[in-house]
């Protein structure tokens, strides 16, 4: 594509990095920014740099924080002496949006990927075994993605964990709540048959 | 039943737009080498498999100097109509089953059962052990969801495993709780998928020596032995005593991805002792096996594609096989030849077989009346 512009160009270059954003998106991107009050697109440069060069990550958890420790680790009505284990940082906003975990977090920052490039020393992994040893964790909660990549993390971490005295759990996969059975598709439902557990009574 | 009522080919290889009824039974595509006939049944092959029979690029089966085909087709399945359509643009491949999009091609193989026999299939007994593994893994997949759920985990486990290797081999020291990590992967997947080729083959092979004896009509013996790493080892202790060989080679140097299907002729290899027919023979055989396998599990009886057989089998060898078209062991059957006298002289003393001939000239097809 030709552009009038260094400028655009650079702009439309810079923007097309976006995950899931062509040159295409990029360009009409920049032409929705010319079109704006100037002072709202410096605010936004400001907020993006902001972020870049202001952003903390807790000592304790790597979860994105304002401060020193975030507001999960800082909170003594939380269970501290328990651990979800997740891939990033969207995985805490999922689940606290649950309201059905009480303890802290532990953010990996990837998961074990040879071919991506991530190694086991690539994440998060050392921070964690410390945790566990200094501060009495009971148990911890994998709470990976279903994937070979997740699976692979999983595993490597039971046997990186198995002689420390924590109990390690992983969260059950299954039937999406509220779906239809025939629409579950049939590795899911395989495996929901397979694993299947005892009724609770709900 | 299953059968295609109607296919809408556009912008699809050397046909601009083709519309044509098909018969339920039997149909014929005559026409010159280059006309087009097999491309006609590749295109119904795709609407099974999502892809083509002999070119994996969909790119190149594009009308040349446009930028998009399409295949459209209704079938009858039990009497339900059914609409399949599928799209493809550089980039962008959609099928749609009465327009619902289908999100997982993966999900889609088997919808469709189909069988095709091509002269190109004698690269089974000629070609490397993949082409065999393929093979295998294709009948049993059309059929086990799970079983191709784990054929491709255990790929990726496999070339995650084999970068790891390579990351080892950089680092000059093995990563142990890793390397376990990954042998633990790979055998849970790698065992599910032995399991499943074993079974599959005590059921395949009987019925496969059946049909050779029948179109061979022939005392030779045939086999197909199943070689397999893990046949006489436990996979877990077989990775442990290779993990040097595996960090030297900086790869996975045992497991089902060796796998082999032997193909023997009275205890020998086919593709060095077998004439000519015989090898013929065996690969008929092979495929019949496979549509009876098919037939066997799914409620329809699948779809068969004959692509130029006439010109690959002796007088002999296909009166049998037409012999069991005229018996009803088949649904509907899609034929191409370049003779339209050999096709209706064959037919023509088989009253009880309905047949549709078409002629195929440079990117056109009409009924034949």
């Amino acid at each position: 594509m030709n552009y009038p512009s260094v400028l655009i160009e650079e702009a439309v270059n810079e923007l097309s990095k976006f995950p899931g954003v062509g040159k295409k998106s990029a360009m009409r991107m920049v032409l929705h920014l010319l079109k704006q009050q100037e002072q709202d697109v410096i605010n936004l440069g400001e907020a993006v740099i902001k972020l870049r060069t202001q952003i903390k990550y807790c000592k304790r958890c790597g979860n994105v924080s304002d401060a020193d420790i975030c507001n999960i680790c800082n909170n003594p009505k939380r269970n501290q002496k328990n651990i979800c284990l997740v891939e990033d940082l969207r995985d805490v906003i999922a689940i606290e949006n649950t309201s059905q975990y009480n303890g802290t977090y532990h953010v990996l920052g990837g998961l074990i990927s040879p071919v991506n490039g991530v190694g086991p020393d690539d994440l998060n992994i050392a921070s964690l075994v410390e945790r566990i040893k200094t501060e009495e964790i009971t148990e911890i909660i994998m709470a990976l993605s279903a994937t070979m990549e997740g699976d692979t993390t999983v595993f490597y971490l039971s046997k990186k964990l198995k002689d420390l005295p924590v109990n390690i759990s992983t969260i059950s996969r299954g039937i999406a709540i509220g779906g239809e059975l025939e629409y579950a598709d049939e590795i899911t439902l395989g495996r929901s048959i397979a694993l299947r557990v005892p009724y609770a009574g709900n | 039943m299953l059968a295609i009522k109607t296919l809408h080919l556009q912008q699809f290889k050397n046909y601009t737009s083709a519309k044509i009824n098909l018969h339920a039974q039997v149909n014929c595509f005559v026409g010159k080498n280059g006309a087009g006939k097999t491309n006609v049944l590749d295109a119904v092959y795709y609407l099974s498999f999502t892809k083509s029979y002999f070119n994996p690029s969909d790119l190149q089966h594009v009308l040349h100097d446009e930028n998009y085909f399409s295949i459209t087709a209704t079938y009858n399945r039990n009497d339900l109509v059914e609409n399949a359509f599928l799209f493809f643009e550089k980039g962008k491949k959609v099928l749609k089953i009465n327009n619902n999009e289908v999100k997982k091609f993966s999900d889609h193989i088997g919808h469709y059962p189909l069988v095709m026999i091509t002269p190109n299939d004698i690269m089974l007994l000629h070609e490397g052990s993949e082409e065999r593994r393929k093979f295998l893994d294709g009948m049993i997949a059309q059929l086990n969801k799970m079983y191709l759920n784990d054929v491709l985990l255990y790929n990726r486990v496999l070339e995650q495993r084999n970068k790891q290797l390579r990351v080892f081999a950089e680092h000059g020291q093995i990563d142990q709780t890793l390397l376990e990590t990954y042998n633990a992967l790979l055998i849970k997947h790698g065992n599910a998928i032995h399991q499943y080729r074993k079974q599959f083959l005590v059921e395949f092979v009987p019925v496969f020596n059946n049909f050779y004896k029948q179109i061979a009509n022939a005392s030779e013996e045939v086999s197909i032995n199943y070689q397999s790493d893990l046949l006489a080892n436990d996979f877990e202790q077989l990775l442990i005593e290779n993990t040097q060989r595996d960090f030297a080679a900086q790869r996975t140097t045992k497991g089902i991805h060796k796998d082999e299907l032997e193909f023997c002729i009275n205890g020998y290899a086919i593709k060095k002792f077998g004439s000519q027919g015989q090898q013929k023979s065996f690969i008929i055989s092979l495929k019949l096996a496979q549509y009876h396998y098919l037939k066997n599990r799914t409620t329809v009886k699948p779809l068969l594609l004959l692509d130029d057989i006439f010109e690959k089998l002796d007088e002999q060898r296909l009166n049998t096989l037409l012999q069991m078209i005229a018996n009803g062991e088949f649904g509907q059957i899609l034929i191409t030849d370049t003779h339209l006298d050999r096709l209706q002289l064959v037919f023509n003393t088989m009253p009880e077989v309905d047949v549709k001939y078409f002629m195929v000239d440079a990117g056109k097809i009409s009924e034949l009346e």
